[in-house]
């Protein structure tokens, strides 16, 4: 029985010397060594004698960890039990292993060929980065230009053509306020014909000394944080130019920095039949331009989403089909094969791959306003913008 | 023997005993120890690292003796190592004899 504990001594020390190694290579590694003691013990030979055979168990299991290109002082690092004695240090030589933690050959390679990837990875990952950068940008400069032309094209032919006055626009009006005190109503009527807005909760009334109509503007800024702008006709409000100009002094400089949108409609009052017709021509004619143009818009919107999807698709697939392939070459290598370098072009390829799927993808123009804003016209005619900020 | 040129010329031997027939550990280290002495731990580990670079493959034969016992085979790469190794075996004993010889001559 002390022949048996020394064998299994033997056998328990090599494994723990062993414990860097995959179990099934442990265990494939240590029956041999086991088949061995038996086969020289039918020879005759003591169970010591033949354990002695084998020299050191420290320099065996250097030289057995030497053939899986695996520093016995590295192991110490990585080992169950940490009996290597020195401090770890990567593996200059082998075969090819490259990659840390992994498994090639049954071996769970710390350390080896560390460095090498790292700077492999490094350059795919930064150029995956910079075709990503790159395709955005690109997707991102079409769309602004598309939706400038959208835009433009809206301006063109709709109905909102004094919308999204700018915060030039907003300045604009209060300066025109502050200036109405002293040059009188019509100055401030012409300086609202551009776009007339209010701070919250400030009402003003646009007094014209030549017959206009006289509107109210009401901006206010509701507690759910959404901006909206009301403008409705009223009657005259009974204040004159002075009064407004003094209702919107110090209000003019308030208004500097916010970002609104309105919308003032402009009634001409007076017209004949002749100029209601022409004007429902003209409507019309302009509501006709604005569906085609619409269905032009959207058609071209379609094939290009269309055209960058199915690009996308195919891409996105074959970034797939790349993955697959490595999992298959991760398998192989597991298996013994030494596939780093069809891995690793493997790797950046489905990384390009992927970054192309997703510059395409951003590529798609989304369905929205250019402006973010939503537009609800009222039954009475108010119409009432929301823009979420 | 020097262990220095038992090491350079160990893996020769194994990989042509393999080559003339294909055998189990305990067998392959019977057949080395009869050309150089050496020891058996250091067999093990070759026969492990050959394998790993795909030179040796590898299959269980029942035995009557005991347990299946794994034997070695040599693959088309290990012929071609072999070859190699033989090769530069023989160039290199050429000169190093060559060199022996024209010493004792002078």
């Amino acid at each position: 029985m002390v022949v048996d504990r020394n064998k299994e001594k033997f056998l328990n020390e090599l494994r723990e010397y062993l414990s860097v190694l995959e179990e099934q290579e442990q265990e494939d590694i240590l029956a041999e060594y086991a088949q061995h003691i038996d086969m020289k013990m039918q020879k005759g030979l003591s169970e010591e004698d033949a354990i002695r055979d084998f020299g050191s168990v420290k320099e065996l299991a250097a030289e057995i960890l030497a053939a899986y290109h695996v520093d016995s002082k590295h192991a110490m690092s990585v080992g169950r039990r940490g009996i290597w004695p020195a401090a770890p240090h990567r593996y200059a030589g082998g075969t090819g292993l490259q990659g840390a933690d992994k498994h090639k050959n049954g071996v769970l390679e710390a350390g080896v060929g560390q460095k090498e990837e790292e700077v492999s990875e490094g350059i795919f990952r930064r150029m995956g980065r910079w075709f990503c950068q790159a395709f955005s940008g690109t997707a991102k400069w079409i769309r602004n230009g598309f939706d400038r032309i959208r835009e433009g094209c809206s301006q063109l032919f709709g109905r909102n053509r004094e919308l999204n006055e700018p915060q030039d626009a907003l300045m604009g009006v209060g300066e025109e306020g502050m200036s109405g005190q002293s040059v009188g109503g019509a100055d401030i009527g012409d300086g609202f014909a551009g776009g007339p807005l209010c701070d919250a909760g400030v009402r003003s009334a646009e007094g014209g000394g030549n017959g206009a109509d006289i509107c109210s503007t009401e901006a206010g800024r509701d507690s759910t944080g959404v901006w909206s702008a009301e403008i409705s006709r009223n009657s005259a409000s009974g204040m004159s130019a002075g009064d407004y100009g003094s209702a919107l002094r110090g209000k003019g400089r308030s208004l500097q920095g916010k970002r609104k949108d309105t919308r003032i409609r402009t009634k001409e009052k007076g017209k004949g039949i002749m100029g209601e017709f022409s004007g429902a021509i003209g409507r019309g004619t302009v509501m006709v331009w604005k569906w085609f143009l619409d269905c032009c818009i959207f058609g071209l919107r379609l094939f290009w989403n269309m055209g960058w999807l199915l690009f996308s698709l195919l891409c996105a697939g074959m970034a797939i089909i790349l993955l697959m392939g490595i999992g298959a070459m991760v398998v192989l290598m597991c298996s013994g094969y030494s596939f780093m370098g069809i891995l690793v072009l493997g790797l950046g390829g489905m990384l390009c791959f992927g970054a192309l799927a997703a510059g395409a993808f951003g590529m798609m123009i989304p369905n929205k306003r250019a402006n973010g804003s939503s537009r609800k016209e009222k039954s009475n005619g108010e119409v009432h913008y929301e823009q979420t900020t | 023997m020097n262990p220095q040129f038992k090491k350079g010329v160990l893996e020769l031997i194994v990989l042509e005993s393999v080559r003339r027939k294909d055998m189990y550990g305990y067998e392959l280290v019977e057949e080395v120890s009869e050309v150089i002495d050496v020891n058996e731990g250091t067999i093990y580990p070759l026969l492990k690292r050959l394998t790993n670079e795909h030179y040796f493959e590898t299959y269980l034969r029942e035995s009557s003796e005991g347990p299946p016992r794994k034997y070695y085979h040599l693959t088309a790469a290990g012929i071609l190592y072999l070859e190699k190794l033989t090769a530069e075996w023989k160039e290199f004993q050429d000169r190093v004899n060559g060199f022996i010889r024209g010493e004792e001559e002078s």
